[in-house]
């Protein structure tokens, strides 16, 4: 091998090297996130769920868990969002009820199967009623 | 043949060649888009009291991205995202801003989550109900298969009522802002 492609090789070493250092003295430590278009509902699941079922980042729809149904309440203020894990997925089936707060999305309840009567003094009258229709409130047997 | 050289076959010398100058051209290519992305973004730094806090970002009909644990620096394009920071029971949402080039430090306490060790605060002293009954100070139970909240909830008469219960947090040494608050207008159903 000429001497010509020992330089060549030393100057692709060098170029390597600038490359990296040039990059991390531009950007840093911060890593750059892109978001992708999703369903603010199914964002909102997400991140409740957290990295539970993942093993990278939060849960994604539709690998980790699917949405059976989504029903809004009080012009779009409340939300009960019932899921099913993704298969392989350790977490329960259950509903998550959600509440938009000036634009964020955030989780009230759940997810869960069933839930307290507690929760009933905390939700809007229309929620309630979805919930004990579906079966999702614990109402204790009278003797 | 020079003495130094040793005889190298015409498809390896271009195959070499070829190496040295696809690697050469990427080399350029990350750094050239690096600086790109320097100028086109801002940096958020977040970070949280509780180590090992889920810090989320999202966005307006896009997905959420789980930052860092504790803290976490990301760089983003510019617009308005959420914050999102859970820990335990415990959750924090925050709004921000990201222009291009800027650098926003957020620091995200979730005071509950950090006074747990010596109790639940405030969450120990509810439900509430405040004078005449105009407002009823109550906090999200932890539920079975999971767990959300405990966030506060206050069913009001009005929003005179509503601030009165504000100011009864205030008077026990909680700041409201660190907590989520949801108002609930008390009706016949909710009423006390």
């Amino acid at each position: 091998m000429s001497k010509r492609y020992v330089y060549l090789l030393v100057l692709l070493f060098v170029l390597v090297i600038s490359a990296i250092l040039l990059n991390n003295l531009l950007l840093g430590n911060a890593k750059q996130i892109r978001l992708k278009a999703a369903d603010p509902l199914s964002s909102a699941v997400s991140r409740t769920l957290g990295s539970s079922g993942s093993s990278d980042g939060l849960a994604k729809e539709g690998q980790d868990y699917t949405v059976d149904y989504k029903k809004s309440f009080d012009n779009n203020t409340w939300f009960v969002v019932r899921i099913e894990p993704g298969s392989g997925k350790s977490f329960d089936p259950g509903v998550i009820i959600l509440r938009d707060n000036h634009g964020l999305i955030l989780p009230v309840v759940g997810p869960g199967s069933i839930f307290s009567k507690d929760i009933t003094s905390i939700l809007p009258n229309d929620v309630v009623q979805f919930l004990n229709d579906g079966g999702y409130i614990n109402v204790p047997e009278s003797d | 043949m020079y003495p130094n050289q040793i005889d190298t076959s015409p498809r390896l010398r271009r195959l070499i060649l070829l190496i040295f100058w696809v690697v050469a051209i990427y080399c350029i290519y990350s750094v050239v888009s690096a600086a790109l992305i320097k100028r086109s973004t801002g940096v958020l730094n977040v970070s949280s009291n509780v180590i090992g806090a889920s810090i989320i970002i999202s966005q307006d009909q896009r997905d959420s991205r789980l930052a860092g644990t504790g803290s976490a620096s990301v760089r983003l394009k510019p617009g308005k995202y959420q914050i999102y920071v859970y820990a335990n029971d415990y959750q924090r949402a925050e709004e921000v801003t990201i222009y291009k080039g800027s650098v926003i430090d957020r620091k995200i306490n979730l005071i509950g989550a950090a006074s747990k060790k010596n109790g639940n605060g405030i969450f120990d002293l509810l439900p509430y109900i405040g004078p005449g009954a105009d407002y009823y100070i109550s906090s999200t139970p932890i539920t079975e298969g999971g767990g959300s909240g405990p966030s506060i909830t206050i069913t009001e008469y009005d929003n005179k009522s509503g601030q009165d219960a504000l100011e009864w947090i205030r008077s026990l040494g909680y700041d409201p802002n660190d907590y989520i608050i949801n108002h609930v207008p008390m009706t016949a159903g909710n009423g006390l």
